[in-house]
């Protein structure tokens, strides 16, 4: 009976240990859309071009979470198309709020949310006030950060917050993402000086909060191919051009300096594979927030599907001198070079830049020019803090660690 | 005696690390990423696949294999159309079956699987519409660009029926062997298009597959089974507690600074993580799931159902009878509730045995109003856009339309999907039986 206690304590510990090595090994994403998180991101919050955002934001937790969130304005700072001469203003706005036990709470990003204790019920501002949430001007494009704090404004890693954004056009289009969250490591994600994060936790290093990925897996229809539903459903041809699929990129650096309004820039790289499993590469420079369709990317300017002689920088182009059909462009990204319906993209920050994070969103049109939207989350690889322990570039050295300092109250 | 007292203070010793161990690892939280929308994983489940071309709905489902070497793909789509049990080709749900079968008739659910497999090649997407399958792939003639040249290999049925509606569940396998592998090279999404060519409208939503990652040198040598979670993992645990934010049923959403307003409501798909695909068995169990519903004035009220091998209903639907009569009766009205959002906390009941877990996998999908109100006198295209003053009003039935307007279009909804975040893993596992060649 000893013995047999005996085998029995040992295979226990086994388990236990077995337990144990298979939590370590599950350890590999570092920001999730599927968990609460101590840092939630929106990376796409819009009031512009007839299009308005709901944010969606809970306490998942038992105990009252307080957060401050930051609004980032990235609209030009004059009115008129961005360029060298109208740079995008990065103007940080941020707020407080405090959310009950498993509180869910919501705002529209074009009127905010006042505390009114006597809204009616099923109302708009209906339930228990978080706090005031100023409204974003017209014209916003930009994300809204949210960081859990205590009731002191100093971070706290309790890992309570989830959330998401609905946005809508005014016809009643809509497209939904997950907000992506960043865990803390609990121990150490008040550490001094608090006001800066660190996003440095991985397998291997005991930080304040999870690295941001190495690696966004990003799978996408080629830009402009034709809608493979509306085409074979319907009667419509749609062929030149026509029901394309357009996709758009919104991109954030993971470091952010709301202290001192500097904005982050990262280089990131484009490794792009067809269907036929061809190759290709492309990169770009995400200043502080980029929101681009992959058209975009690599094309300024294209022609218009239904009138090869006229030039075009955007769809809008084409319908506006008549319905000209869509603008076609030859970057890298488009159904005429990548020549398959999908591809699969990897994106990566090259050297010592620091980490992104994302969400894209699709914009499918019939022949009749009219649309509909759908956002979807990025997929991820690796950590960007152990991808480049003992990198080298000219004076600098990783591991990266991306840093958000957010502003003394 | 020397070695007893050995193996003792060895086991105490062990012990003590395990638990400093376990203890740090809950301190410094990393993830966990047993199931997954943001990493590549080794099982991809896409939890609604729709196909109706009658009313312009199809499904296009993306897969990629992330990694330079080549990975097999055996696939999995299950039929959940209800049939009528007067009338076995009547597709039917249990919203609708009164009026579409004959009279007498039940709607029985289904649970029908069509698997399929192919080849991936290195960092390959492939993408295919459900109504049509692809029946040559890619690189079934042509060789990829490795070294030695990688091929496709295989073909995609289309939907075994139409309309369909149901599950796809996607298992990477070792290429040469046919047998499932522990790797996680497989990621996924799904899009679902309404389209109507005579009022020319377009919908669209889309959502990432679900993916269940495998666990590192864990395979039991039993290929027919797949041990997800539980004592003897293979795969990491499907989720313990879902936390889905949603808006109540009904709610009425003003936006664009208070000059654009409508309802939504919203539909929960619940599968089951077990899967008897061998046997062509319904879930092994019906599994009763619990609700925990807070309002944003912190109020909580619950209810429950159940599910055996898939469902998908309006949220109004969990505590009322199918249809819209008594939605307005339902915990997840926003008149019961009297705030636009909530947050509910899902769990399956487990069973008594190891792998008995009963848990399920989730999707949440909004319906926002998207019709447009016009004067009652209008018809048709001749007809003006309501004169609101500064509002514009989204509607989906005449009701929602201020002074006795009527609502036009044919898409009188946009939608929405969105995957849903959950919290650990359950202690017990659940089985997922495939059949071998």
């Amino acid at each position: 009976m000893g013995k047999a206690l005996g085998k029995c304590c040992v295979w226990s510990l086994l388990s236990m240990f077995a337990a144990v090595l298979m939590t370590a090994a599950a350890a590999e994403a570092e920001v999730s859309t599927d968990l609460s998180g101590s840092i939630i991101v929106w990376p796409k919050v819009v009031f512009d071009d007839g299009r308005d955002t709901v944010i969606q934001l809970a306490n998942t937790s038992n105990s009252l979470v307080h957060a401050r969130c930051f609004y980032v304005n990235a609209a030009p700072a004059f009115a008129g198309p961005p360029g060298p001469f109208n740079p995008p203003r990065w103007q940080e706005t941020d707020f407080e709020i405090w959310l009950t036990r498993q509180q869910p709470y919501h705002w529209v990003a074009s009127q905010g949310r006042f505390v009114n204790p006597f809204d009616e019920l099923g109302a708009d501002g209906a339930g228990l006030d978080a706090g005031a949430i100023p409204p974003v001007p017209e014209g916003f494009t930009g994300e809204l950060k949210c960081v859990q704090t205590d009731a002191s404004g100093i971070p706290y890693g309790g890992n309570s917050l989830k959330g998401e954004a609905v946005i809508r056009r005014a016809d009643g289009d809509v497209s939904k993402y997950s907000a992506v969250s960043i865990l803390a490591n609990s121990d150490l994600a008040s550490d001094a000086p608090e006001r800066e994060l660190l996003l440095n936790n991985t397998v291997d290093n005991d930080g304040e909060f999870n690295s941001c990925p190495n690696t966004l897996l990003f799978n996408h229809f080629t830009d402009g191919v034709p809608d493979p539903v509306i085409g074979s459903l319907t009667p419509i041809e749609c062929t030149d051009g026509d029901c394309p699929i357009r996709t758009t990129l919104t991109l954030v650096p993971c470091s952010e300096d709301f202290e001192n309004q500097i904005p982050s820039r990262v280089t990131v790289q484009f490794a792009i594979t067809n269907e036929l499993e061809q190759e290709f590469s492309a990169s770009t420079t995400v200043d502080c927030w980029m929101n681009v369709p992959l058209a975009d990317m690599t094309a300024a300017s294209g022609t218009c599907s239904q009138d090869s002689g006229r030039q075009c920088a955007s769809d809008q182009d084409c319908i506006d001198a008549g319905n000209y059909g869509f603008c076609r462009k030859n970057g890298i990204f488009s159904f005429d070079v990548l020549g398959t319906t999908s591809a699969y993209t990897r994106i990566s920050p090259v050297g010592l830049d620091g980490g992104v994070i994302g969400v894209a969103e699709e914009k499918h049109f019939n022949d009749e020019y009219e649309s509909a939207w759908a956002a979807y989350n990025l997929q991820q690889e690796g950590s960007r803090y152990d991808a480049t322990v003992g990198v080298i570039e000219g004076d600098k050295e990783g591991p990266v660690v991306d840093v958000i300092v957010i502003p003394e109250i | 005696m020397s070695t007893k007292k050995g193996l003792w203070r060895w086991a105490v010793a062990s012990a003590a690390v395990v638990v400093t161990m376990a203890g740090s690892a809950s301190a410094r939280l990393i993830n966990d990423p047993g199931v997954s929308t943001v990493d590549p994983a080794a099982i991809v489940v896409y939890p609604k696949i729709v196909v109706d071309t009658d009313n312009g709905i199809d499904t296009v489902i993306q897969l990629t294999n992330t990694i330079d070497s080549l990975v097999g793909v055996k696939c999995f789509y299950v039929n959940a159309n209800g049939h009528c049990s007067n009338d076995p080709q009547q597709v039917c749900n249990q919203e609708n079956y009164t009026s579409v079968c004959d009279p007498g008739g039940r709607c029985i659910d289904g649970w029908q699987e069509t698997d399929f497999r192919f080849n991936l090649t290195k960092r390959q997407p492939l993408s295919w519409s459900v109504n049509l399958g692809l029946p040559e792939l890619p690189l079934n003639d042509t060789p990829g660009r490795g070294d030695p040249p990688q091929f496709n290999e295989g073909s995609i049925p289309p939907a075994p029926e139409n309309p369909f509606v149901g599950e796809l569940r996607c298992i990477q396998i070792d290429p040469a062997s046919d047998q499932p592998i522990d790797r996680n090279d497989l990621k996924g999404e799904a899009t679902i298009v309404t389209t109507e060519s005579e009022n020319s409208r377009v919908d669209v939503r889309k959502y990432n597959g679900i993916g269940i990652r495998a666990i590192a040198g864990a395979q039991d040598g039993d290929p027919n089974t797949l041990n997800i979670g539980g004592p003897d993992a293979e795969y990491y645990g499907c989720p313990n507690i879902y936390t889905l934010d949603h808006f109540f049923e009904g709610a009425r959403v003003v936006t664009h600074a208070r000059t654009v307003t409508g309802t939504v409501k919203s539909d929960l798909t619940l599968v089951p993580c077990a899967a008897d695909f061998l046997n062509q068995i319904l879930n092994p169990a019906t599994a009763t799931i619990q609700f925990l519903i807070y309002n944003e004035f912190e109020q909580r009220f619950s209810t429950s159902t159940k599910l055996t091998c898939y469902r998908t209903m309006h949220l109004a639907d969990i505590d009322t009878r199918p249809g819209p009569e008594g939605d307005p009766y339902s915990i997840f009205s926003v008149g019961t509730q009297g705030t636009l959002t909530g947050q509910s906390r899902l769990r399956a009941v487990t069973g008594s045995g190891d792998y008995d877990a009963r848990s399920v996998l989730a999707l949440l999908e909004e319906d926002w109003a998207s019709g447009r109100c016009v004067p009652q006198a209008g018809d048709g295209a001749a007809a003006t856009v309501m004169p609101v003053p500064a509002q514009t009003a989204l509607c989906r039935t005449d009701s929602d339309c201020p002074d006795s307007g009527v609502c036009r279009g044919v898409l009188r909804s946009s939608t929405t999907a969105t995957n849903v975040q959950y919290l650990g893993s359950q202690s017990q596992g659940d089985q997922i039986i495939i059949p071998i060649p």
